[in-house]
């Protein structure tokens, strides 16, 4: 059977992605849609053959107890081929039904978070860190968090950005930022900005951005940042 | 700033009728002849761009590696040992802070420096790139990397192969001497993730380049 293996990678990436935001409920929202899609397909087969060669594997490496370290996994690793060659297993079963299995250990844990998050009636010392504000732009979301010695924006963009460099650093110039050690590759950028009295890393990758901020401790400090990260994200966005 | 050389292993690995001893000849083979390859590409690293990778691809995710990368790079150790207890570890094991590099850093440098290379060198998207590594700690058996290299961008730097995608890639890094049984142990890995597949396996090796202050990337390509 062929198994879309393509779509499998981008929806673990893509949840993988919004976790990295911290927006937990558009996770949640990809993974269930991406399970959905494969349980109407009605593909049972590949996640019953990835826990059957998991237990395989569990049951080799407890038989290997009492070998030394490299013959041990040496010993596992050929028992568990012959063990697979006998059983007939397929191996492309195997690999479809691990990144189905991931995708739903993933979906399980943002849940899991997802639920400790909204309870109110825990003590003090067992709550969770606070909930993650998702911001929405024109074109991005974008989150924010704070380090002890920097503060990180992190967005998604809609679309995949089209940089015009010497336009930016004419727009970065009016906003008072001078731009440094340019990296440039077809699904990547990175660059420094210099201002008075800011530091700024940007970065992007495919439709993520970063934006690290190194500033003197202000008043309005968050407030700032914000601005300028939109001043920024909006000419990933244009 | 740091640099990754690329080296290409010149044949494909066959692994299917080998027996353990024969695997071990094999990562022999291609030990030894690792430091006589020609460098196909080189390119600077971008420590932010490799920074970022390291969030998105690797295990453990070790805050801030670009800070770091240098040191690494370059080898320095530290110099210093803490007080150790004078009762012996257990099982003649040697404590944490008399051991050198840590292999769990390198491995997360291999696992970035990997997708760094995907990403920013061979321009693959990076929604094409499937890390399956923390599904191999829950005990799956799985290659670190699933790769669907759509435009087959890595397939072209191997030698010719009639195997197609997903490209099962496994990560081994070296920051001392490379040592065969790790080879072995990858090849191994790769001979039964391929069992009784199509696809096209991959042994991406990154090792420490002291001379150059950097890491040199060896690319083997492995058939069932």
């Amino acid at each position: 059977m062929d198994y879309d293996f393509a779509q499998a990678i981008w929806a673990i990436h893509e949840v993988e992605k919004n976790i990295w935001l911290g927006d937990m409920r558009e996770a949640k929202r990809i993974a269930d849609s991406a399970i959905e899609e494969v349980e109407a397909k009605k593909i049972k087969a590949p996640q019953a053959t990835a826990n059957r060669v998991r237990e395989i594997l569990k049951q080799k490496r407890k038989d290997a107890k009492g070998k030394t370290a490299f013959y041990k996994r040496q010993w596992v690793a050929d028992q568990v081929l012959k063990t697979l060659r006998k059983a007939e297993i397929n191996m492309t079963d195997n690999l479809y039904g691990v990144l189905l299995n991931y995708l739903s250990d993933l979906r399980d844990s943002i849940t899991y978070l997802i639920k400790t998050m909204s309870q109110t009636t825990l003590p003090n010392e067992e709550k969770p860190e606070r909930k993650i504000q998702v911001y929405q732009g024109d074109g991005y979301r974008y989150t924010i968090h704070h380090f002890p010695e920097k503060t990180e924006v992190r967005a998604i963009l809609d679309k995949l950005p089209k940089l015009n460099i010497v336009m930016m650093k004419t727009e970065l110039s009016n906003f008072g930022y001078a731009l440094e050690n340019l990296f440039e590759a077809k699904f990547s950028k990175a660059f420094m900005l210099y201002s008075e009295k800011m530091y700024v890393q940007v970065l992007s990758q495919e439709k993520q951005a970063k934006l690290l901020f190194y500033t003197p401790e202000l008043a309005d400090k968050e407030e700032k940042i914000r601005l300028k990260a939109r001043e920024i994200l909006n000419l990933f966005s244009p | 700033m740091p640099a990754i050389y690329v080296f290409v292993y010149p044949t494909i690995v066959h692994v299917q009728h080998l027996s353990p001893a024969q695997v071990d000849q094999q990562a022999q083979a291609i030990s030894s002849s690792l430091g006589h390859l020609n460098m196909l590409l080189s390119s600077q690293v971008n420590p932010m761009q490799l920074e970022h990778c390291n969030t998105m691809f690797s295990e453990k995710k070790v805050d801030r590696i670009d800070d770091n990368f240098n040191s690494y790079s370059i080898g320095t150790r530290f110099s210093f040992r803490l007080n150790t207890p004078i009762i012996n570890p257990p099982r003649n094991l040697d404590y944490l802070t008399f051991k050198f590099f840590s292999g769990d850093v390198s491995g997360d440098i291999g696992e970035a420096l990997f997708s760094y290379l995907l990403i920013n060198i061979l321009s693959l998207q990076p929604s094409w790139i499937g890390h399956t590594r923390p599904a191999k700690n829950a005990g799956a058996l799985t290659p670190d990397f699933v790769v669907w290299d759509q435009l087959f961008s890595v397939v072209n730097l191997l030698p010719y192969t009639t195997r197609v995608i997903p490209l099962l890639a496994e990560v081994k890094a070296f920051t001392g001497q490379i040592d065969y049984k790790r080879i072995s142990l990858g090849l191994q890995q790769m001979q039964t993730g391929l069992a009784n597949t199509v696809f096209l396996g991959l042994l991406f090796l990154a090792v420490r380049n002291q001379l150059h202050q950097g890491y040199d990337g060896y690319l083997i390509g492995v058939e069932n």
